[in-house]
């Protein structure tokens, strides 16, 4: 069937429909649909849950904010001696220190090849890893 | 890193506690805090000191205590309380974790040389087979890693140990990345990083799973960077890059305030709420003291419904009775009360408001309505004063003063609170199918009379 116009016949007298190639949903553009939708599906509908976080997403979150940790932390409360004292008690840890210098040199070792106090598995309790036996 | 956690929290602490007291004025409250925490956790430190088990203070605002301890939970998918159903949750760890093997890099049915990314769960099941993309490059969608590395996880002095966690108990997410490009800050614009989306997914189902939070935080520790995140209702904040050689005092501050000073308020619990059970219980999923109007309520059990989506309205809806009064508080009765809460968009007109206007409207000025029958019936509602300023209703820029860009005004979405008399009833509750179908009825007659008269070409 040939989609051509015979030229006896006039064209049509309104333009043709721009072809529409996606539609802008609600939570695309990170608005709250303005009708009725289905939004218990849709937000429990993982696939949608991730399309629409990563497109919402785009635009709201702020990187590199110098404020934050001061702000919501507070880390100056914590005394000059208890943060000394901490830090003498880590560093005179071998493990500890042969650590930081590998995260230092960016050698990291794997997991299974890590000293076996610093991996720890879940369900123990803190206690049984904090003198790094 | 989860010794280097512990460490801060747990060796120099009783070394140095007496004198840091001395120290700072600030440092008073804070050992204050301490020495209750101290005393709730003997159970934990009975090794090392002569510390003997007390139970928690008489006060029952349990947001105020401390009482944390930091695991390594990335073999594990931590899951939620049984009976409720948060979709990418487990609510049984053993049905998801059935032939794991900890420890070890998990294997790619196209074959992983092992060499990419850190270290995580090996995957069994078909489910989490299927959410491989297929290829073999040993790549995962961020999403399907639905599993911090540590959690800073509340704890219950009361309760039995127990294995892993769940994920309300969750009071700061750390996640951990061999390398700093694989930091949170993208390394040029704007660009949404992979380590991010990963953070926000966790976000989501740290905040339906932990109910009344305002954000959720998250460490990260990528090589030897470290960034503080928080992520809201309106979207995520992330610091600047810290570095742990450098920055090792930081690093050590907060861990230690997380740990051990900052109440659940202060991370990110909504202050307008009172959790009357340990945030850490395993038993006893917590009940709150919510306000709303004149009156408080006692949450019951388990939420309802809550959303699983991030940025929002985060609504969660309750079974709830008014405290104080037995007779009046509907414990025990059928019905109690419906409590929905939820972050409106700022913009929009308040769900109480619309209750309002249609149960205070002249009967005449609804004669051509069909009926109200199917309409909830409204008991108090309203947007939620901030405690800490009081004159200022709780939006998600209340609890970004000082940090992050500025949210646009028309976008602050705002905390509302909705008390309705009408219970509904689960199906399988019904007696008989008439009743099921006049519930139908009214639930219908309700939308139509609305849509009949706003929306008529939706309709048809």
């Amino acid at each position: 069937m040939s989609s051509t116009t015979p030229s006896n016949v006039e064209g049509p007298s309104t333009p043709k429909h721009p072809r529409v190639s996606s539609i802008q949903h609600d939570a695309n553009v990170g608005r709250t649909p303005s009708f009725p939708t289905p939004h218990y599906v849709s937000s429990t509908n993982i696939n949608d849950a991730k399309t629409n976080l990563k497109a919402i997403l785009a635009t709201r979150v702020s990187y590199n904010d110098p404020n934050i940790v001061d702000v919501l932390v507070k880390p100056d409360q914590v005394s000059d001696k208890l943060v000394k004292t901490i830090k003498d008690q880590i560093l005179r840890e071998k493990a500890t220190k042969n650590f930081l210098n590998a995260v230092r040199r960016q050698t990291v070792q794997l997991e299974s090849e890590m000293y076996k106090p610093l991996v720890c598995r879940s369900g123990y309790l803190c206690s049984q890893y904090s003198r790094f036996e | 890193m989860n010794a280097i956690t512990n460490f801060i929290e747990d060796n120099p602490e009783n070394d140095a506690k007496n004198d840091a007291k001395n120290d700072a004025k600030n440092d008073a409250k804070n050992d204050a805090k301490n020495d209750e925490t101290n005393k709730e956790e003997g159970h934990e430190k009975d090794t090392n000191d002569n510390h003997t088990p007390s139970k928690p203070a008489n006060d029952t605002n349990f947001a105020q205590h401390i009482d944390r301890k930091w695991l390594d939970v990335h073999t594990k998918i931590p899951r939620t309380d049984s009976g409720l159903f948060i979709p990418g949750m487990p609510t049984d760890y053993y049905n998801v974790e059935e032939g794991l093997v900890v420890g070890t890099k998990r294997p790619h049915p196209g074959g992983d040389d092992g060499d990419s990314g850190p270290s995580k769960a090996p995957r069994f099941s078909k489910t989490q087979q299927s959410a491989r993309d297929g290829n073999n490059k040993g790549k995962t969608d961020a999403f399907e890693k639905r599993r911090p590395d540590l959690v800073l996880v509340d704890h219950s002095v009361q309760d039995p140990s127990k294995d892993g966690c769940l994920w309300r108990q969750f009071a700061v997410l750390l996640e951990v990345k061999r390398d700093r490009s694989d930091g949170p800050n993208p390394s040029g614009g704007t660009t949404l990083t992979k380590l991010v989306a990963q953070l926000a997914d966790m976000a989501r189902l740290h905040l339906a799973a932990r109910p009344f939070m305002r954000y959720s935080v998250h460490l990260t520790v990528c090589g030897a960077i470290f960034n503080l995140a928080i992520f809201d209702r309106a979207g995520g904040v992330v610091s600047k890059d810290y570095n742990i050689n450098k920055n090792l005092d930081t690093f050590i501050r907060i861990i230690r305030r997380l740990g051990r000073d900052l109440d659940a308020y202060d991370l990110g619990l909504d202050r307008t709420v009172v959790p009357l059970h340990s945030l850490g219980s395993w038993e006893q999923f917590p009940e709150f003291r919510v306000t709303v109007g004149g009156s408080a309520y006692i949450t019951q059990g388990l939420p309802l419904w809550q959303s699983a989506s991030l940025v929002g309205r985060g609504t969660f809806v309750w079974s709830v009775v008014l405290e104080g009064d037995p007779e009046q508080s509907g414990k025990g009765s059928a019905g109690g009360f419906i409590l929905k809460n939820a972050w409106r968009a700022c913009g929009r007109l308040a769900e109480s408001t619309v209750y309002r206007m249609i149960y205070s409207a002249p009967k005449e000025s609804t004669s051509h309505l069909t009926n109200l029958d199917g309409v909830a019936q409204f008991v108090d509602g309203g947007d939620i004063f901030d405690p800490q300023a009081p004159n200022e209703v709780v939006k998600v820029s209340s609890h970004r003063k000082g940090f992050g860009s500025p949210i646009n005004e028309k976008d602050d979405p705002v905390l509302h609170r909705l008390v309705l008399a009408s219970h509904g009833r689960k199906l399988n509750k019904f007696t008989n199918f008439s009743r099921l179908m006049r519930a139908a009825k009214k639930m219908n007659s309700g939308t139509l009379s609305i849509f009949d008269q706003y929306s008529p070409l939706t309709l048809f």
